[in-house]
C-alpha cells in the first residue's frame, strides 16, 4: 500500500517535471572582500515560457502561484522587492551583484491601460500578506514615479517608456527577519529541503553586516530570436559576513551557513556554486569541479566552481598567506547622505557623490523626500571642489502635505577625482498629534537616495548583465557601459516631538484663559453700567441688608 | 495546452469520540504582543512561547494570527540574531526557524486588533491578516504587554479598555464568528481585562488580579533585559509536555501557576463557560487535531471529460527588445 | 475683572492698595525670592535622582572587557610616541592603532583664525575612528572622545584616556550586539578640535563668519545620539568626577548623569560632583550648607556660559554629553582605586545602556540643579526664585504707570499746566542707548581689523582700552538729554527701563537660570531705588548706586575677588594688578568665545544689559523741581471730579 502511494507520487512529479516549461536554475557566488568580509549571493532562477499576457496563471506547475495570481491581477508587467537589513558599504565592498537600500524597496511596472494607482495599493497590500512584511504602509503619500532612474529591465515590444505606468516606493523602517525569510523561502520550487536552499538557516543568515532577500519578476526573451516572451522569477539573497563576528578569517560553509549541502534539488536543472578567488591567495577544499577565468571590461576575474550533486558538499576556504594584506581600490562611483543644520528650525539634505575615476560620470541622482519634509528648490546647490556645476535637468514634483512626497531626480556630471555635493534646504514642521509614531522620539526615517549610472568601467562590478539571467551569464560580459544603482544611508530625522503626557493640562490651560478673557468681554458686551453715588456704609446697616435678603429668600 | 491527467486520493474524516462538542470543527488562535522596545523583550518571548506550543500542537500557520509590535530577534542588539530565548539558559529557541508574524511593527493599534476581531477588515486585506473563524472555531486569544486596571497599553501610545474588549466579543457572538474562546492575558492587573465580558462560552484567565503586577521571571544578564514572565514561563513549561494525543484537560492548565511560583495569583472566569474546565481536552484550545482515518479500499473514480482546448491562435512574430539600461544624456528634452 | 477695561476710567481697589504698598510689596518678594532660593539645598525641596528612562536598563548586563593588558600597553606606547611629538598629537600612530583595530578611520584638518589679527592662523587635526555597528544601517551613533594633551600642555595631561578608548574599540569591534554606529574621537587644541568637528560633522557654522575654518568630514555615522568624553589623568583613578555644565548653561538630559554617576558607583569609585562627593551628616544646617555650596559652585560654573570640558559642545546640537574625569588623588580618604579594567567597565556599562536606547533622551529633565550627585532640583522648584525677584520689576513699572496715569488725571482736573510728554524723545533715546551699545559690542573686531596701526600692540592694549574707553564716553550721555528734567519723561523711561530689564532677566533665567539669578539678585535692587527724585543727596545716592552696579565693574569686582581668593598670600597691590590683567583678559576670552562657539554672554551684555543700564543711569540723572504735583498722596478721585471732566 505504501509502496504503491510512493511511486504514484514519483510519476506524479516526473510528469510535472516534464510537463513544465522553462528551466529552474540556482547559483551561489561567494567572494572574499578585501575587508575581512566574505559576500556571498544566492540566485534561484525560475523561468517559464509562457506569453505573460495571456496565461492565467491558473495552473502553475512550479511557478509560485502566489506571484502568479498577483501578477495576473495586478497587470504586473514587472516587479522589483527588496528587503534589506544593514547597509552596504561601496567604499570597501565594491558592487553588489544587485543593489538594495536599508529597508524595503517595491518597484513595478504596470501593464499600459491599466488602472495603476488601484493595482499598486492593492499590490502592496497582497505583498504584505505574502512576505509577511508591513508593505501595506506603501500608498501614495511615499510612492513616486521615477523618469529616469529606473528602465525595465525585461523586455518590450515597442521602445516608447511612458513613466506613467511605473511605481517606486520604499520604506527606510522596516526589518527583514525569519518570518520574512519563511514565506520567501515558500516559493522556491524545492523549498528549503534540498539543494541550495537548504543552506539559508535564519540563526546563521541574520548574524551578517547585511542581509538582503529579493524578488524579482520580468517578461525575458525565451530565445536568441526574441520573437516570444518567458516569464522570469529571480529570488535573491545576498550577505555579507565579517570575519570578526565569524571568529575565523576561514571560512566553510557549514561556517557560514551551519551545514553543507545535501542533495541536489531534482527540479533545478543547474545547480552551481562559485569562489572568486582573484586576487586571493586560499587554498579550497575539497578541489573545484572547474576554473572559470572571466575577463570583463579589462577586469580579470578568477573563479571556482562547483556543481552541486547528490553528493554532501562543503567547501572549506584556508588562506595561505595570513600576512598578505591586499591593497583595496574604492569603487569609481560611491555616495553618502547625510543631514546638515542643527535645531529644530531648518536643515539640509547633502548627498556627497564621490568619483573617483580619472574621467568624469554623468549620472541620475533620484530622491524620494517624505511629504512632512517641505525642502525649497530654490536652495538646491550642487558643487565640487568649490565650483557650482549647473545640473542638465531637474525633475521635480512638490510634495503636497499628507497627499504625495517630493519626488526629485537631478541628472548632473560629476567631474573627475572629486567629491560632489548636492545640497537642498527644509524646514522643520510640526504634524499633527494622530501622526506620530509610536516611538514618536526615535525620529523619522527619510529613504535613501539612489544614484544611477552607466560606469566606463567594471572594477569591483559583479552585476548580471540585463540581457542575461544567471550569474554565469556575467563571465566575460563585456558591454559598453556597466549599469550601478548606488543607495545611500537612510537619514533619521528628529521632528519637533510634542510631550504626550501634557494634552490635558494644554488643555485645561487654553481653556483657563479663553474663559478669563470671555468673561470681561460678555460683561462689557452685555452689561448695562450705571453709576452709584458711594458713600461710606456703615457696618449696622450691612448687616441690616444683609438680614433683609436673607428674609426675601426664605420667603420665596 | 495540453492534456492533464488528474490523480484523486479520498480520504474520509471520521469523528473520533472524545470530540464530545459537535459543534467545535476548527482551530484558530489571536496572539498579541503589545509592547515596544527593546526593554520589553520578554513580552515577544512570552508571545512566541504560546506560538510555538499552539504550533507545535497542530493549529497551521494560516490559521494563526501572529501580532508581535517589535522586533526582538533580528533587532542589532540582540547578541543571538535571529533567535528568542526563553531562558537565560538558551533552552528553547522560541522563535525558530518556520515564523510568520501577520502583524508587526506599527500596524499592531487598536484599531486594527479590533477590527480583525470583528471581521471589518478593509478590502484587499491579504488572507493572511484575517481572522476567518466561522460559528464552530475555537479560538484561543493571548495578550501580553503592559496592562493596568480596566485598560492593556499598545505600543505605549494608546490603550485598550476591558469594555471595549468585551464589546469586540460579543460582536464576535453576534456575528457567529466562535464556538468557545480561551482568553489568557498575561499583564500586569491582568483580571481586569476580563471582568466585562458578557457573552457566552469564554474562558478567561489572567496572570495576576486586580491590584496585583505579574513579575518577570528572570534576567538574562549576557543579553542584558528580563527574558520572560513568569506566568508564560510555567505555562510554557507545561505545554512543552503536552504532544498532540495528549489527555490533559484546561482544568490542569488553569492550574499551571500557583501563588508560590508565579507571586501573584492567577485569575480564572469560568461562568460565561458552560463546560467544566477539568472535561475539556486541552488540545480544543491550543491543537488542532482532526482524526484521520484511512481507508484501505480503493473506489473507483471517473475521469473527467478533459476539455479540448481552443486551437492556438495564429503565430503573430513579434519583436521583443530589451530597453538600453540607462538614459542616454544628450537625448533628453526638458 | 477688569482685564479689558479701560484703565484711566478709575482706580479699582486692588490697584489703590498696590499705589499704596507697592515698594513694601517689591522689598517682600525680592527678600521671598532669596529666601527661596537658599531654601532650595534644603533636601525637603529636593529630591533624590531617579531614571525616567525604563529602556536604560543600567547595570543590568554582565560586564565583558578584560582589554586591560591592551590598555596598558597602549598607554606606554603612546607616552612613547608623546615624546617624539612634543606639542602636537601624533596622528600617525593613532591611525595605525585605529586601522589595526579594524575601525573605518579618518582625519579632520581644521583651521582657526584669531579674531583680532586676521593674519594669525593656527591649523589642528583631529583624529576619529568609527565603529560600524555589526548588523546596523550607520543611521544613528554615540561618540567617545577625548581631547589630546601634549606633554606642553598647561592642563592635567589625558594619555590614560587615549589608551583606554583604544582598548574599549578592540573589545567593542568583537561584540555583535550594537546597535549604533561608535565614533571614536580624538581632538586636539581642547575645545576648539571639539567645535570645529561638530561644525564639520553638521556641516555649519556656529561663530562669526570666517574665524573657524572647519573643513570637511568623510566619515559619519549618522545622527550622534550621546557622547561620552573621557579626561583621565593617570592609570589608576581614585575620584571619578562628572563633569555637565555646557555652552552657554545648556545641561544634558538628567538620564545621561544618572547613568554615568550609577556605573562609577557599581565599580565602586569614589564617584564626585563639583569635586564633592555625597555627604552625610545629622546636623541638617551641615548638609544644607553642603548642598548650599555645591549648587553655588555649579552655578558659578553655569553663569558664565562657558562649558568646563568638550562635552558642553555637543548640547546645541541636540546630543547629550557630559565628561568624565578621572583623578588618582580623591578628596576621600581610604578610598577604591581602579585600575585601566575599571574604567573600561564603566565605559562598557554606560555604552551598553546607550546601546539599549531606541528612542533619544526625552523623559528626565533638561533643567536642573544638582546640590549633590544624588540629589536634584527641578525647574519647577527653582525658577519661583527668580521670578519672586523679577516680578517686582513688573510691579513696580504696573504701580509707576497707574500713578502716572492718576498724574495726568489730576492735571486735567485742575487744569495745570506742565510740559507734555514727548513720547518720540523717549522712544529716540531709548533707541539711541541700544544703538550705542551695538557699537560698544562691534568696537573690539573693528579697531583691530581695521586699524591696522595699532597691531603692533598685545592684544590686551587694542582690544580693551578702545572698550574701556567707548563705555567711560557713555557715561556722559545724560549730559546731552536736556530733558532729563522732565519728570514725567523720565518716569516713562524709567517705566521701560525697568520692564525692559524685567523681560530680558525672565528670559534669560530661561535659558541659563544661573546667569539669570545673579544678574536680577545684584541688578534688581538698584533698579527698585533708581527714580526720579526731588532730592540732590537722593539723586546722587542714585548715582552712586547704578553705577556701581555697571557690568564692567562688577565684573572687575568679582575677577578681584576671586584673584584674593586664588592667591592669598599676595600683597594688595599685586592682587589689584593681577586682577586688572584678569579682567581684561575675560573681557577678551568673552569675545573670542562668541566668535568662535557663539557664545551669547558678550553679546547680551554689550547689547542688552548696557544700554539698560543706560537708561537707569539717565533716569538717575532726574532731579526734578519740587512745585510739581506730588502725587505720592494717593486721593479718590471723587465723583465730583468724573462729573466736572464730564
Amino acid at each position: 500500500m505504501k509502496c504503491l502511494i510512493v511511486s504514484l507520487g514519483i510519476l506524479f512529479i516526473c510528469h510535472l517535471v516534464h510537463s513544465y516549461e522553462g528551466t529552474i536554475t540556482e547559483e551561489l557566488l561567494i567572494k572574499p572582500l578585501y575587508s575581512e568580509q566574505v559576500y556571498t549571493h544566492f540566485q534561484f532562477s525560475t523561468k517559464w515560457d509562457i506569453d505573460p499576457d495571456k496565461e492565467t496563471f491558473r495552473h502553475s506547475p512550479l511557478f509560485p502561484r502566489p506571484l502568479g495570481e498577483i501578477v495576473q491581477r495586478f497587470d504586473i508587467q514587472e516587479l522589483h522587492v527588496t528587503l534589506t537589513s544593514g547597509l552596504w558599504r561601496y567604499e570597501k565592498w565594491g558592487y553588489p551583484v544587485k543593489d538594495a537600500a536599508t529597508g524595503v524597496e517595491v518597484l513595478a511596472w504596470f501593464k499600459p491601460g491599466s488602472d495603476v494607482d488601484k493595482n499598486w495599493k492593492l499590490l502592496a497590500n497582497s505583498l504584505s500578506g505574502l512576505l509577511c512584511a508591513s508593505l501595506n504602509f506603501i500608498d501614495n503619500t511615499n510612492t513616486i514615479k521615477p523618469e529616469f532612474s529606473f528602465r525595465p529591465r525585461g523586455i518590450l515590444e515597442s521602445n516608447l517608456l511612458n513613466n506613467s505606468y511605473v511605481r517606486y516606493a520604499n520604506l527606510p523602517h522596516e526589518i527583514v527577519c525569519t518570518e520574512n525569510l519563511t514565506p520567501w523561502k515558500k516559493l522556491l520550487p524545492c523549498d528549503s529541503r534540498t539543494g541550495l536552499a537548504s543552506l539559508l538557516n535564519s540563526g546563521h543568515i541574520h548574524n551578517t553586516r547585511y542581509h538582503s532577500i529579493g524578488l524579482h519578476l520580468r517578461p525575458v526573451c525565451r530565445d536568441k530570436s526574441c520573437e516570444s516572451m518567458s516569464l522570469e522569477l529571480q529570488q535573491t539573497v545576498s550577505l555579507v559576513y565579517d570575519y570578526l563576528i565569524l571568529g575565523t578569517k576561514n571560512w566553510s560553509l557549514r561556517k557560514l551557513f551551519g551545514q553543507g549541502i545535501n542533495r541536489k534539488c531534482v527540479l533545478v536543472s543547474k545547480s552551481d556554486v562559485y569562489v572568486d578567488t582573484t586576487n586571493q591567495d586560499i587554498e579550497l577544499e575539497p578541489p573545484p569541479d572547474e576554473t572559470v577565468t572571466s575577463v570583463r571590461g579589462g577586469q580579470v576575474t578568477t573563479l571556482q566552481k562547483y556543481i552541486v550533486s547528490n553528493q554532501f558538499l562543503n567547501i572549506y576556504a584556508k588562506f595561505q598567506n595570513a600576512d598578505l594584506v591586499s591593497l583595496n581600490l574604492p569603487p569609481p562611483l560611491h555616495a553618502n547622505q547625510y543631514l546638515s543644520g542643527y535645531g529644530q528650525e531648518r536643515g539640509g539634505i547633502v548627498t556627497k557623490i564621490y568619483n573617483n575615476h580619472w574621467k568624469q560620470i554623468d549620472v541620475v541622482l533620484m530622491q524620494n523626500i517624505p511629504w512632512f519634509i517641505p525642502i525649497y528648490l530654490h536652495t538646491l546647490k550642487v558643487t565640487a571642489d568649490g565650483r557650482d556645476i549647473k545640473p542638465i535637468q531637474l525633475r521635480y514634483i512638490p510634495a503636497r502635505q499628507r497627499e504625495r512626497p517630493t519626488y526629485l531626480e537631478v541628472l548632473l556630471t560629476v567631474p573627475a577625482r572629486t567629491a560632489t555635493s548636492v545640497v537642498i534646504d527644509f524646514d522643520y514642521v510640526f504634524l499633527k498629534w494622530q501622526e506620530y509614531p509610536p516611538d514618536a522620539n526615535f525620529g523619522f526615517h527619510i529613504g535613501s537616495a539612489v544614484i544611477s549610472s552607466y560606469l566606463p568601467v567594471a572594477r569591483n562590478y559583479t552585476a548580471v548583465p540585463w540581457d542575461g539571467s544567471l550569474i554565469s551569464d556575467s563571465f566575460n560580459a563585456s558591454r559598453s557601459g556597466y549599469l550601478v544603482e548606488v543607495r545611500t544611508e537612510n537619514l533619521i530625522i528628529t521632528l519637533p516631538t510634542p510631550d504626550f503626557s501634557m494634552p490635558y493640562n494644554v488643555i485645561c490651560l487654553a481653556c483657563t484663559v479663553v474663559a478669563l478673557a470671555f468673561g470681561p468681554l460678555h460683561n462689557i458686551t452685555t452689561r448695562k453700567l450705571i453709576l452709584k453715588s458711594k458713600r461710606k456704609v456703615l457696618l449696622i446697616e450691612r448687616i441690616k441688608k444683609f438680614l433683609f435678603s436673607l428674609k426675601k429668600t426664605k420667603t420665596e | 495546452m495540453h492534456l492533464l491527467n488528474v490523480y484523486f486520493f479520498l480520504f474520509s474524516i471520521s469523528v473520533v469520540q472524545s470530540f464530545s462538542n459537535k459543534n467545535h470543527t476548527n482551530n484558530w488562535a489571536v496572539l498579541v504582543d503589545t509592547s515596544r522596545f527593546w526593554f520589553n523583550y520578554r513580552h515577544v518571548a512570552n508571545v512566541l512561547s504560546i506560538y510555538r506550543s499552539v504550533k507545535r500542537l497542530g493549529i497551521p500557520d494560516s490559521q494563526i494570527i501572529l501580532m508581535i509590535a517589535d522586533d526582538m530577534a533580528c533587532n542589532p542588539r540582540n547578541p543571538r540574531p535571529g533567535t528568542v530565548f526563553n531562558n537565560a539558559d538558551q533552552h528553547i529557541n522560541v522563535y525558530g526557524d518556520d515564523v510568520e508574524v501577520d502583524y508587526r511593527g506599527y500596524e499592531v493599534t487598536v484599531e486594527n486588533f479590533v477590527r480583525l476581531l470583528t471581521g471589518r477588515l478593509p478590502p484587499g486585506t491579504p488572507r493572511s491578516k484575517q481572522l476567518l473563524s466561522d460559528e464552530g472555531s475555537n479560538v484561543l486569544i493571548y495578550l501580553t504587554g503592559h496592562g493596568g486596571d480596566g485598560f492593556l497599553k499598545f505600543q505605549d501610545s494608546e490603550e485598550i479598555t476591558s469594555q471595549e474588549m468585551a464589546d469586540a466579543l460579543e460582536q464576535m457572538w453576534q456575528k457567529q464568528r466562535y464556538n468557545e474562546i480561551f482568553f489568557m492575558i498575561d499583564t500586569c492587573q491582568a483580571a481586569s481585562m476580563y471582568e466585562r465580558f458578557y457573552s457566552p462560552n469564554i474562558l478567561a484567565v489572567g496572570s495576576s488580579l486586580v491590584g496585583e503586577d505579574s513579575l518577570s521571571h528572570h534576567v538574562d544578564s549576557s543579553i542584558g533585559v528580563y527574558i520572560i514572565d513568569r506566568y508564560t514561563y510555567y505555562a510554557l513549561e507545561f505545554l512543552e509536555k503536552v504532544n498532540p494525543q495528549s489527555d490533559k484537560s484546561m482544568g490542569e492548565f488553569l492550574k499551571v501557576c500557583p501563588k508560590s511560583v508565579c507571586i501573584s495569583t492567577v485569575g480564572v472566569r469560568k461562568d460565561l463557560f458552560n463546560r467544566n474546565p477539568d472535561n475539556v481536552p486541552i488540545t480544543d484550545f491550543f491543537g488542532s487535531i482532526r482524526p484521520v482515518e484511512v481507508l484501505c479500499d480503493l473506489s473507483n473514480v471517473t475521469l473527467l471529460q478533459s476539455k479540448q482546448l481552443s486551437q492556438e491562435e495564429a503565430f503573430k512574430p513579434k519583436k521583443y527588445r530589451y530597453i538600453d539600461p540607462i538614459v542616454n544624456f544628450n537625448t533628453i528634452k526638458s | 475683572m477688569g482685564l479689558l477695561t479701560d484703565p484711566t476710567t478709575g482706580q479699582g481697589k486692588f490697584i489703590k492698595i498696590l499705589l499704596k504698598y507697592y515698594s513694601y510689596a517689591c522689598m517682600l518678594l525680592y527678600i521671598g525670592g532669596v529666601i527661596w532660593f537658599l531654601a532650595l539645598a534644603y533636601p525637603t525641596m529636593n529630591a533624590n535622582t531617579y531614571f525616567s528612562e525604563n529602556a536604560l536598563l543600567p547595570g543590568l548586563v554582565k560586564s565583558q572587557f578584560r582589554e586591560d593588558r591592551e590598555a596598558a600597553r597602549y598607554h606606554e606606547e603612546l607616552l612613547d610616541e608623546m615624546n617624539k611629538y612634543h606639542d602636537s598629537i601624533p596622528y600617525s600612530w593613532l591611525l595605525a592603532k585605529f586601522n589595526q583595530i579594524g575601525l573605518d578611520t579618518y582625519t579632520h584638518n581644521f583651521t582657526l583664525t584669531s579674531p583680532f589679527n586676521r593674519k594669525d592662523k593656527f591649523s589642528g587635526k583631529n583624529v576619529y575612528g568609527i565603529l560600524r555597528a555589526p548588523r546596523g544601517s550607520s543611521s544613528e551613533a554615540l561618540v567617545l572622545s577625548t581631547p589630546f594633551r601634549p606633554s606642553t600642555s598647561a592642563h592635567p595631561p589625558t594619555a590614560p584616556s587615549v589608551a583606554i578608548m583604544l582598548a574599549f574599540a578592540k573589545f567593542a569591534n568583537r561584540e555583535k550586539y550594537w546597535a549604533k554606529d561608535i565614533i571614536f574621537l580624538i581632538t586636539e587644541h581642547e575645545q576648539v578640535g571639539v567645535q570645529a568637528w561638530l561644525e564639520a560633522y553638521y556641516g555649519v557654522s556656529c561663530g562669526s563668519e570666517n574665524i573657524l575654518d572647519h573643513g570637511d568630514l568623510r566619515g559619519r555615522g549618522g545622527a550622534i545620539q550621546a557622547a561620552i568624553n573621557l579626561e583621565l589623568h593617570s592609570e589608576r583613578i581614585g575620584q571619578m568626577d562628572i563633569k555637565i555644565e555646557g555652552l552657554n548653561g545648556q545641561l544634558p538630559n538628567l538620564d545621561l548623569f544618572n547613568l554615568a554617576s550609577k556605573m562609577c558607583t557599581k565599580e565602586g569609585v569614589y564617584q564626585t560632583f563639583k569635586n564633592k562627593g555625597p555627604f552625610y551628616s545629622r546636623k541638617p544646617s551641615k548638609e544644607w550648607l553642603n548642598y548650599f555650596r555645591n549648587m553655588l559652585s555649579m552655578m558659578g560654573t553655569q553663569a558664565t556660559g562657558i562649558p568646563n570640558g568638550n562635552h558642553g559642545l555637543f548640547h546645541r546640537f541636540g546630543i547629550q554629553a557630559l565628561t568624565l574625569e578621572g583623578f588618582e588623588q580623591s578628596r576621600a580618604k581610604g578610598s577604591n582605586k581602579i585600575w585601566f579594567v575599571g574604567t573600561g567597565r564603566i565605559i562598557e556599562g554606560i555604552f551598553r545602556s546607550l546601546n539599549n536606547l531606541l528612542e533619544r533622551f526625552h523623559q528626565s529633565f533638561f533643567f536642573y540643579l544638582l546640590p549633590s550627585s544624588d540629589r536634584y532640583i527641578s525647574i519647577s522648584i527653582y525658577i519661583p526664585s527668580v521670578c519672586l525677584m523679577i516680578g517686582t520689576m513688573f510691579i513696580k513699572a504696573c504701580a509707576r504707570w497707574f500713578k502716572l496715569q492718576e498724574t495726568s488725571c489730576k492735571e486735567m482736573s485742575t487744569e495745570t499746566h506742565s510740559p507734555p510728554v514727548r513720547i518720540d524723545k523717549i522712544i529716540t533715546t531709548f533707541l539711541v542707548t541700544h544703538f550705542f551699545g551695538v557699537l560698544v559690542s562691534n568696537i573690539p573686531q573693528f579697531m583691530s581689523r581695521y586699524i591696522t596701526s595699532l597691531s603692533v600692540y598685545e592684544t590686551n592694549v587694542k582690544v580693551f582700552y578702545p572698550l574701556l574707553a567707548c563705555l567711560v564716553q557713555l557715561l556722559f550721555i545724560p549730559l546731552f538729554i536736556r530733558m532729563r528734567h522732565c519728570r514725567k519723561s523720565m518716569e516713562l523711561l524709567n517705566i521701560l527701563a525697568m520692564l525692559e530689564l524685567g523681560t530680558v532677566l525672565i528670559c534669560i533665567s530661561m535659558n541659563n537660570f544661573s546667569l539669570g539669578f545673579f544678574c536680577a539678585i545684584i541688578s534688581v535692587p538698584a533698579a527698585l531705588l533708581v527714580n526720579p527724585s526731588s532730592c540732590r543727596i537722593c539723586s546722587y545716592f542714585q548715582r552712586f548706586l547704578w553705577f556701581l552696579v555697571h557690568p564692567l565693574i562688577i565684573l572687575t569686582v568679582a575677577v578681584m575677588i576671586n584673584t584674593y581668593f586664588l592667591f592669598p598670600e599676595e600683597r594688595m597691590k599685586e592682587i589689584v594688578i593681577r586682577g586688572w590683567d584678569a579682567t581684561q583678559q575675560s573681557v577678551i576670552f568673552s569675545i573670542v568665545d562668541s566668535m568662535v562657539y557663539g557664545n551669547w554672554l558678550y553679546g547680551v551684555v554689550t547689547n542688552i544689559f548696557i544700554p539698560n543700564w543706560l537708561c537707569f543711569w539717565i533716569v538717575s540723572f532726574c532731579v526734578f523741581k519740587e512745585d510739581e504735583i506730588d502725587t505720592e498722596k494717593t486721593e479718590d478721585i471723587t465723583d465730583k471730579d468724573i462729573k466736572k471732566t464730564n
